[in-house]
């Protein structure tokens, strides 16, 4: 651990503010709490608001993941987990059952997590209702007053127009019965974990300064019409090509030599560990 | 204490609340942080969630007796600007009741909600016996679906003014409850009591 | 090529990183010294410290060096650095009054009490290289300076009272009651207006505060700023703007003396305040004068003015151009937010666009992409 910074980095003033606002937004699920968020040695945009929640939560009993669209070893989740482990020493893994705080950006480990975990992820948009409203004072005022007619309508023009629902990732979803929230960039195909899971899930934008929470045991249900259902992706036929798997979500690669399509589990944990059982080994 | 034991202490004590705010009526186990100077056993029972939560940044007042020197001993432990309660950020209250007090707290705003104000509760006893009354199912964000049975140690009194200001999600107040063997329970405004 | 090895991620950060530090270093010069940059680049240590929200000349200096040159880079390690040192406490309300003057001048009047202080400069300069830099030697270089030095007289203090501080050129116009200090925001209660907000500390919520308001486009980035306040002047917005006064100088800093509470000077830093007087016509009244103001670290007299400009076109009552509009502006004006942003588009989204592969296949009612690209990869 590098001396010359406090633990966990943050001076005990920022931690104490996010900390507070931690609460607050647990308090309000799907509620967008504002925070101070000051700057890291990390570009704005490249997951500071993750970061700032995990090192306000962070001690030296946790055991910390870090992963991007699924991968431990995708090159800025490990620039982000080498930071985190120089200013706390913590224990890290690659491993989703034994972390204890997992930072995350655009996706939720396929493995379900447990109410001793927390799943903290980076969010580059907070605002659901953006799509419709670039106005930050119009769309607190809509959240206020749950008037989300504007975004019911933005979806029932697209169903109008595509015979679909268009929207793939930051598929906005109702939380608590309250508020509509952006999951952040995840793929619909993780949208259903967030409902009624036993984690809790917390949400970082640090560029937007914005902090939001889903409880464990919270309803979280799509935006969906009765006759136009919220649906996952879809991967039918389809298996990872390293370890098997039929219900994972997978990343598509195109072979340079052949042009062939192949696919790969996008949680590459996960993948390693079923791999290693097949093999016979200890994962 | 330590300035680096002070930061481990507050860390893991913010754990405990984090624990407690997102499982309402679970009861979480507390461990104590040494005031720098002697105070009141009531001070100090809840000098862990003061000196996690609260700083110059933040404004607070003490409901109860010994409001005065409650209101001056935490300023000089924190750092905190002493409110009355309708500006407060924390209401701190030794006693598990608020004479009605609580009505005046700070309970946000429908653009800013979480401006509302957080209450930390003093009780007898979160952990009693069948017997006990009043007591109260939870059901809400943080709880299974079934619902929670628990001995919140507010009098009945307390908990309807609770349900009152809370009437009115997302606006509401967030309270912790600790009682003198360092139990502590969170109530946030999600939750709905139903007190029997 | 398929699946991304774990430690492959590590290798290759690393790598980058080693190679950044190559093509800095890779060229025969000299390394280029920390004082070489603070004294001769001053103006970008200026922009820097500004920037970056913290006055410190050797560490923007430094930051300057680190990332060869990239000034949002520089700004953001600065910026990084603020944040790993302990808040002790704010300084004191001070006037720029007492500001330590090297250049003073006024557009508004002709001749204005103290006199017109050009200063150091390069508004009047012939934008001609000048190739003799190229040969500069710290031989020359001192020469020169012994030169310069020669070439000063100091006036005889008995025939002319030597300035310490100079009254404000808008002075003259509050004495006239011609000034309307700012605009009133009714629907801010008076006392969030008269705290100070530390946007540090609190998030930026709207309607923001006037001091919010300047303190943002204080640590707001220069060019950011400049292209905003552009589209005011050219005419998307109203407020023909006189320059009332334009100071560069040296603001001293003082404190409260943690033990004796008495104020205690600490030193001083370099700014730059610009004044505009722009023109306000009320619903009730007179028309009179507003002002705009703006002020900033070291010397940057185009952030200086921009700020002036947005901060009175962000008064006006019924907003309608987009630097009229305060959430609009102080929503990206920020340079660390803007380029981290932008930078971020070059993080691997491939689940995001997976999802967006899915949707557009199921509206196009097919179930495999058809289409130039089986075929062209063989």
């Amino acid at each position: 651990m590098n001396p010359g910074y406090n633990y966990a980095f943050l001076d005990e003033g920022s931690k104490k503010e996010i900390r507070r606002k931690i609460l607050k937004a647990v308090a309000i699920p799907g509620y967008q709490v504002p925070f101070g968020s000051p700057e890291m040695p990390v570009a704005r945009g490249w997951g500071t608001g993750g970061i700032q929640l995990t090192l306000s939560l962070i001690g030296p009993e946790d055991t910390l993941k870090v992963i991007d669209q699924g991968c431990d070893g995708s090159v800025n989740a490990v620039n982000i987990k080498k930071f985190i482990g120089r200013v706390t020493d913590v224990r890290t893994t690659t491993d989703t059952i034994c972390a204890t705080l997992i930072q995350t950006r655009h996706r939720i480990p396929e493995e379900p997590m447990t109410d001793k975990q927390i799943l903290i992820l980076q969010v580059p948009f907070p605002e659901a209702l953006r799509t419709v409203e670039p106005s930050e004072t119009e769309t607190r005022r809509m959240h206020g007053e749950a008037d989300y007619s504007r975004l019911w309508l933005y979806l029932y023009e697209d169903i109008v127009k595509f015979k679909e629902i268009s929207i793939g990732a930051r598929y906005p979803v109702m939380v608590n019965g309250r508020y509509i929230m952006d999951p952040s960039p995840i793929p619909r195909w993780d949208i259903p974990k967030l409902h009624q899971a036993e984690t809790l899930y917390l949400f970082g934008a640090g560029r937007e300064k914005r902090i939001y929470a889903i409880p464990p045991y919270t309803e979280v249900r799509p935006l969906e019409f009765e006759d136009f259902k919220f649906r996952v992706e879809e991967f039918h036929d389809k298996v990872c090509l390293r370890c098997g798997s039929r219900n994972t979500f997978l990343d598509e690669i195109i072979s340079e030599s052949t042009g062939q399509r192949t696919y790969f589990c996008s949680d590459t944990g996960h993948c390693d560990k079923v791999l290693a059982a097949q093999e016979g080994q200890p994962s | 204490m330590e300035i680096g034991d002070e930061i481990m202490l507050t860390q893991k004590t913010f754990r405990g609340l984090l624990q407690a705010m997102s499982h309402p009526g679970e009861i979480i186990q507390m461990d104590p942080i040494k005031t720098p100077v002697p105070t009141s056993p009531e001070i100090e029972l809840l000098y862990p969630a003061l000196l996690t939560l609260l700083d110059h940044e933040v404004g607070f007042t003490v409901i109860g007796p010994e409001k005065k020197k409650g209101e001056t001993t935490i300023a000089e432990l924190t750092g905190a600007q002493v409110k009355d309660s309708t500006e407060a950020d924390f209401i701190i209250i030794f006693d598990s009741e608020s004479s009605g007090e609580i009505t005046q707290a700070k309970r946000g705003t429908l653009e800013y909600p979480d401006t509302g104000a957080t209450v930390i509760y003093r009780v007898a006893s979160l952990k009693t016996g069948e017997d006990a009354r009043p007591r109260v199912r939870l059901t809400g964000p943080g709880i299974k679906p079934e619902g929670i049975t628990i001995h919140p140690g507010l009098p009945s009194v307390e908990l309807d003014l609770l349900k009152e200001i809370n009437a009115e999600y997302p606006l509401g107040i967030d309270c912790l409850l600790i009682d003198p063997d360092r139990r502590l329970m969170g109530i946030p405004r999600s939750t709905r009591l139903e007190v029997f | 090529m398929g699946y991304v090895a774990v430690k492959g991620g590590s290798e290759a950060i690393e790598y980058s990183n080693t190679l950044l530090n190559y093509e800095r270093i890779k060229g025969g010069s000299a390394p280029l010294e920390i004082d070489q940059i603070r004294d001769q680049l001053y103006l970008l240590v200026d922009r820097i410290m500004g920037e970056g929200s913290l006055y410190a000349p050797d560490l923007a200096a430094l930051a300057i060096k680190q990332s060869a040159g990239d000034t949002l880079e520089a700004s953001l390690m600065v910026r990084a650095f603020r944040t790993t040192l302990p808040r002790i406490g704010y300084s004191l309300p001070g006037s720029a009054q007492k500001m330590r003057i090297i250049r003073r001048i006024s557009a508004a009047f002709k001749d204005i009490p103290g006199g017109q202080i050009l200063g150091p400069t390069s508004d009047y300069s012939l934008r001609l290289l000048n190739f003799e830099l190229c040969q500069e030697s710290s031989k020359t270089k001192e020469e020169s300076l012994r030169t310069l030095l020669g070439e000063l007289s100091f006036p005889d203090p008995n025939q002319e009272p030597f300035l310490e501080s100079f009254p404000k050129v808008i002075e003259i116009l509050r004495k006239e009651g011609l000034l309307m200090e700012s605009i009133p925001r009714h629907h801010l209660s008076t006392d969030h207006q008269r705290t100070v907000f530390d946007l540090t500390r609190q998030s930026l919520t709207f309607p923001a505060p006037r001091s919010a308001q300047l303190q943002a486009m204080a640590r707001g980035e220069t060019g950011g700023l400049l292209a905003l306040a552009y589209t005011n002047m050219r005419g998307y917005g109203d407020i023909h703007p006189v320059i009332g006064e334009l100071r560069v100088g040296f603001l001293p800093v003082t404190i409260r003396h943690p033990y004796s509470g008495v104020p205690y000077h600490v030193g001083e830093v370099k700014v730059t305040e610009a004044e505009i007087i722009a023109r306000f016509v009320g619903k009730e009244g007179p028309p009179k004068f507003t002002l705009g103001y703006g002020l900033c670290y070291g010397q940057n007299e185009i952030k200086a003015i921009s700020m002036a400009i947005l901060d009175r076109a962000m008064q006006t009552e019924e907003p309608q151009a987009v630097s009229e509009n305060q959430e609009f502006v102080l929503s990206h004006i920020d340079g660390i937010e803007s380029m981290g942003f932008c930078n971020h588009w070059k993080l691997p989204h491939y689940v995001t666009f997976q999802s967006d592969l899915d949707r557009l296949r199921k509206a196009r009612d097919q179930e495999e992409f058809i289409g130039p690209l089986d075929g062209e990869l063989s």
